[in-house]
Formats: structure tokens, sequence, C-alpha cells
């Protein structure tokens, strides 16, 4: 009777504690996160503020940006012909589960972005020889895309996501990437 | 335990996408240039009346290029490559079999260039700036009487060029140089007897 009574008591503290999060989250409508996975696999920093208009609703921006010492090497060595530089991204995201304090979303989004492009061209000389060169340039496109991920809170206000998604380019894919990922760990803050 | 498996597979979904990379599929430094007759072979008899079979590699500064009209400029395009590499493997037929022949470093006869022997022969055509010539001439002596044959690029699948590759500098282009030569026959090979 007494485990009984212990277990029932834990029961109800963890229903309270479960409604205190929610009523928590619910009056937190804003959250900034960092992707750590993006972070530590492509040296990329990818912020993201996240805007809570309903229940299920809600509008955000992720930045990336990257200049890492490796990806510079690999561009430079040939191991790569693009180099996204920068990424912003705006989504729209729509929670399709009933619960606040984990749940599964999906979203649409839009992603200006650029970087550097590489390519090998030949050219003729002063003295009227032909030569093979590296030419470098710039390039900056637009994609729309979709992604769906999940997200669990702890403690009211630190929350974990994953997400995976992918665009697609749609002006200048010669030089940028058809189809820009859209993933991440993240770990954030919603205040 | 369905939304941990569903959570499971969104994460796993997420690092292999992460982990995608064009590395493994292209390399971009890569230049690849058609220029044909830039390798001859031949045979040629001392005062003992033994042949020595010379490889000559001797190819301009300024080549040729399939499809275009301006020459191309190998050292400015390499950024100053000094080398180009090829390899060619030697045969003799023994019992209507083809062996591959070991080629002793004191088998080896270098005019211009450099060359490492083996079971296969790595040469290096090397720039002279002088003549504005990447520079090979190495003789094979001392080759037993027989029916050999010989076929250039160690594990290439092509059966009418002969096959360069320049060393880079720095982070510059590799350039590779496939030249036709039409003394190959339908396999590959050129064949030739050793009295």
């Amino acid at each position: 009777m007494k485990k009984f009574l212990f277990i029932l008591l834990l029961f109800v503290q963890c229903m309270n504690a479960q409604d205190t999060m929610k009523s928590g989250l619910s009056k937190r409508h804003n959250e900034f996160r960092v992707n750590i996975l993006t972070l530590i696999a492509t040296s990329k920093l990818n912020l993201t503020y996240e805007r809570f208009l309903s229940k299920n609703y809600s509008l955000g921006l992720s930045g990336n940006y990257s200049n890492s010492k490796k990806v510079n090497d690999d561009f430079d060595q040939g191991f790569r012909n693009t180099f996204q530089k920068y990424e912003i991204t705006p989504f729209a995201r729509y929670n399709f589960t009933t619960s606040i304090n984990r749940y599964y979303f999906a979203e649409v989004f839009v992603s200006a972005n650029g970087g550097n492009f590489r390519e090998t061209v030949r050219l003729v000389d002063e003295n009227n020889y032909g030569y093979y060169a590296i030419q470098k340039t710039t390039y900056t496109d637009l994609a729309i895309g979709a992604s769906a991920g999940y997200k669990m809170y702890f403690k009211e206000k630190f929350g974990i996501e994953i997400i995976v998604g992918i665009g697609r380019n749609l002006i200048n894919r010669a030089k940028s990437s058809d189809f820009p990922p859209r993933v991440g760990l993240s770990f954030g803050y919603r205040f | 335990m369905k939304t941990l498996k569903h959570t499971i597979l969104l994460l796993t979904t997420v690092i292999m996408t992460v982990s995608c990379s064009n590395k493994d599929s292209e390399f971009y430094n890569d230049v690849f240039v058609n220029s044909p007759n830039l390798v001859s072979v031949e045979l040629v008899p001392d005062a003992m009346l033994k042949q020595t079979l010379y490889i000559n590699a001797n190819i301009p500064r300024y080549i040729t290029e399939a499809n275009q009209t301006n020459k191309l400029d190998i050292y400015k395009t390499t950024g100053g490559a000094t080398r180009l590499y090829f390899s060619y493997e030697l045969e003799k037929k023994i019992d209507a079999n083809w062996s591959i022949v070991g080629i002793a470093d004191n088998q080896l006869t270098t005019i211009n260039g450099e060359a490492f022997s083996g079971s296969f022969i790595y040469g290096s055509s090397i720039y002279n700036p002088a003549t504005k010539i990447y520079e090979y001439r190495v003789g094979i002596k001392s080759l037993a009487p027989g029916q050999y044959r010989l076929s250039f690029g160690y594990n290439s699948n092509s059966t009418t060029d002969v096959e360069f590759r320049s060393e880079s500098v720095g982070n510059n282009l590799f350039l590779n140089l496939n030249s036709t030569y039409s003394a190959l026959d339908g396999g590959g090979y050129y064949s030739f007897t050793i009295n």
C-alpha cells in the first residue's frame, strides 16, 4: 500500500510538472538555438531565431556562415568546386502533434545562399598560347524546400531539435549546389 | 518506443546527410588533353649488334591540342611542372603465353629523363628550360632473344593512348595528357622481336 501511494504521488508530481512545463512553454514565444551538428561536422556556424505564433504555428529565421580552414583548403586543392559561405533561411513551421513539450514538425523554407565557385577555363596569353587555369567566382542563389524534424524540451526552456530537409536552388544551378540540404541537431533556449 | 524509433531514424538521416560530400565523387584540379604522337619506340643495334629498345617521350612545352587553334602551354597550365610521368611494361612470349619481364636497374640506359625499373617502368619526362621540351629517352638493353610486346600505362585500360600525368606544384592543375601512338596494335601493344 505504501508502495502504491508512493507511485501515485510520483505520478501526480510528474503530471503536475508536465502541466507546469506545458504552461511554461506556452508563455515563452521566442527561441534561440545553435546547430551543434554542423558546427562540429563542417565548422559551419548556424544560428536560428524562432517565434511561436500559436501552439501549432511558428516562424523563424536561420543564418549560416562558414569560413573554415578545412573547407577552404578542400576548395583550393580541388576536392570541391563550390563552397557555400552563407545562407539565410526564413521558415514557417507546423507542429503536427498535440504536445508542445515533445513534437514532430514540418516546415517550408526559402534559402538565400551564396559562396565561392571554381571552374577550369582555357585562356589565351599575350603570346597567343592557350593555357588552362582555375577561375574562382562568387555566386548567389535562391532555394525553396521543406524539412521535417523532432523537438523536445526540458526544464521548460531548453530544447533539442533534430531536423532534416532539402531545398532546390532555382536561379544559378550552374554554380550553386542543386539541392542544398537543411540538417541539424540543435540546442536551443526558449524565452 | 515508436517515438524513439522515429527519432533514431531522423537522427541517422541527419547524420548521413551532413556526412555527404562531393569529395568522394570528383577531383576538380584535373585537366584532360589529347595530343597525338608524343611517344616513339625504336630498336637500336649497338656495335656488337645487340639490340636496345628505346622509348622516347620528348614533349614540347607548347603542344597542339585536339579541337583547339592555339597551342597549349603545358608549363603554364601546370604552374611550372617540371615532370610528366608515365609508365610501361614489357612482356615476353614464353610457350605461347605472355609473361611480364622484370627489368633490372642495370638494364636501363638513361639518356634523358628518369626511369625506375621493376615489374614495370615508371618514367619521367623532365623539363629542359633551354630547349623548352620535356625530355625522355631511356633504353632497355640485354634483353634475351624472343618475341616481346610493350604496353603503356600500368593498369591502364587504354589501347590507343599513352597516358601522361604532370606533377602539380602547389594547388595548380594536374595535366592528364593522352597521346595516341599509331604503332600500337588493336590490343594496345607494341610488338617486336629481339634476335
